[in-house]
């Protein structure tokens, strides 16, 4: 009788150690995320990324001419004909500081709806250098004072100054895989898009062909640190971006965090470019 | 071409397996979602997707938005912001207007056996000249036929060359035949062709051709046509199908009388600047 009591005594315990062990262990885990290839604390990885860009900031779209060998012109130049942005789109331009994917807007609105076209856009980044490369292109592109471009600080993953259902269109283009959220930023974009409004994400991709895998993964390791060594003199920070890209979900596994948001996806939801190197995403808020 | 690629990453051996293996079990998925996307037209959006593009082309379609903008994005944009939606959902039809004008075209040519009045038209014709030579009331009932196929495009006549500038367009023009093919067919049909010859086979190619001609001929003319009730249309049609009849005597060679249309349709729109 008492070792019956003493046995289920102990036995109690076990369990509630064992239970205790495992949330401590979920505990750490949820702490736990990826800063390209490394496991840093959640905390840390805004102020990783932060300094990675502060690093390159200045060099950045030199260097991604550098890096992509000026494909991801195209790249870009392809998600403003895919958006088919119409003559008074309101665009929110999240982790766009350095105004690519503005500017590209406005000069699309510009040619196909002339000077009168009432499209703006806003560039919002959490990096203050890179806005600071974005206003200063503003000045030197003629944009500055048209009311059609404004730069402000703030988190994709909390858009605290974007109100609710307030822009048309929403893009992203090679920022979202640097949240540490990207389910949260992916939901903040629903909740400030109009309805009916387009959730647009260009971000890099996985390569599905074995022969291009090969070669394209030999590139980042192998030559886009060294290109980053010598160009922007920080090896670094450029193999944390090659890291960070395979790191990112694949392309269905996006489609669906897209999907799961609420967005309506159109066909299967995204559209590769280069061999997967890089996709379009677009969900609807519908 | 997806599965060999699929069977040649997992020959890659397992380090490769491991790294992706949360790529390789979601692999199925995406082959299941592509089936689907491969499908064709605008149902090929996927389900929810082509809800939404469905049911823009159908308010921009039936709610004026086309009569006002025609065939074009802002049509598409008009009839989002009419549904209450930002003018962006536009962007889900993929394939933009062009997907307004064929599916304008197909429904056109589906209303043609639905049409109560047009039956009533072809059986008052066929009771006319039951004592008539059978030819006779066959052009008579293809014509009337063709006519009412043209009414159809009439309120939409000042902006249907926009909608055959984009079905003229190299990406859009195989469905625009095969659209074309099948009016003629059901044109046949309704007017109530029912060849059964041993060259049936033959006749019937050529004669789908030839009509096929003649109502691309006519519509063309139609959308520059100030005339009352769009007579000059209809007298331009009656002269298309004399010509017809008088190549069929002139040569049995159906073919080349077809390639003949074909030309002079051709020669038309390039006039017209939309062939270049």
């Amino acid at each position: 009788m008492i070792r019956r009591a003493f046995a289920n005594a102990q036995r109690r315990f076990t369990t509630a150690a064992t239970a205790a062990a495992q949330t401590q262990n979920a505990k750490t885990q949820e702490q736990l995320t990826h800063f390209g290839y490394k496991t840093v604390r959640e905390e840390d990885k805004e102020q990783l990324v932060g300094s990675v860009f502060r690093n390159v900031a200045s060099k950045y779209d030199v260097m991604n001419d550098f890096m992509s060998g000026g494909v991801h012109r195209l790249w870009k130049d392809h998600l403003i004909q895919t958006l088919n942005p119409g003559p008074n789109v309101k665009l929110l331009d999240v982790a766009g500081g350095t105004g690519d994917i503005a500017f590209r807007f406005l000069d699309y609105c510009k040619k196909v709806y002339g000077a009168n076209n009432t499209a703006s856009v806003t560039v919002v980044d959490i990096n203050p250098a890179m806005l600071e490369v974005g206003k200063e292109r503003s000045k030197r592109f003629g944009f500055a004072d048209s009311g059609k471009i404004f730069f402000q600080e703030g988190n994709a993953e909390n858009l605290v100054n974007i109100e609710d259902a307030s822009v048309d269109a929403y893009t992203i283009a090679f920022g979202i895989r640097n949240c540490t959220h990207v389910d949260r930023v992916v939901s903040e974009a629903y909740r400030v898009l109009k309805p009916g409004g387009r959730f647009t994400v260009l971000e890099f991709g996985q390569v599905e062909n074995p022969l291009v895998k090969g070669i394209y993964d030999l590139y980042s390791f192998q030559v886009i640190p060294r290109i980053g060594q010598i160009v922007a003199g920080d090896a670094e920070s450029y193999q944390y971006l090659v890291e960070s890209i395979r790191k990112f979900p694949p392309q269905p596994k996006f489609a669906a965090m897209i999907k799961n948001a609420g967005f309506t996806l159109v066909g299967q939801g995204w559209e590769d470019l280069t061999f997967g190197v890089a996709a379009i995403h677009t969900g609807f808020k519908v | 071409m997806f599965v060999r690629t699929r069977q040649a990453m997992v020959g890659l051996g397992k380090r490769v397996l491991m790294r992706r293996r949360g790529y390789v079990t979601a692999a199925p998925d995406v082959r299941a979602i592509r089936i689907t996307a491969g499908a064709g037209g605008e149902g090929a959006e996927g389900a929810e997707g082509g809800d939404l593009a469905r049911l823009l082309i159908r308010t921009a379609l039936d709610d004026g938005h086309v009569t006002a903008h025609g065939f074009t994005w802002t049509a598409l944009r008009s009839a989002s912001t009419a549904r209450g939606l930002s003018a962006m959902a536009a962007s889900a039809v993929a394939r933009g207007p062009v997907a307004l004008a064929e599916q304008f075209v197909v429904e056109a040519t589906a209303r043609l056996s639905a049409d109560a009045a047009l039956a009533a038209e072809l059986a008052q014709l066929q009771h006319q000249h039951q004592h008539q030579h059978q030819h006779r009331g066959m052009t008579a009932r293809v014509r009337t036929v063709v006519a009412r196929r043209l009414a159809y495009v009439q309120p939409l006549a000042h902006v249907w060359p926009g909608a055959l500038a984009l079905m003229a367009q190299p990406a859009h023009a195989p469905a625009a035949v095969a659209n074309l093919a099948a009016l003629a067919d059901e044109m046949w049909h309704v007017a109530g062709d029912r060849d059964a010859r041993a060259d049936a086979a033959c006749a019937w190619y050529s004669k789908r051709g030839l009509l096929a001609a003649v109502y691309a001929a006519t519509e063309l003319f139609m959308t520059t046509d100030k005339s009352p009730a769009f007579v000059d249309s209809l007298a331009f049609l009656d002269r298309r199908l004399q010509d017809l009849a008088s190549a069929a005597r002139a040569s049995n060679d159906l073919s080349a009388a077809a390639v003949f249309g074909f030309k002079s349709a051709k020669g038309l729109l390039a006039s017209r600047g939309l062939l270049k």
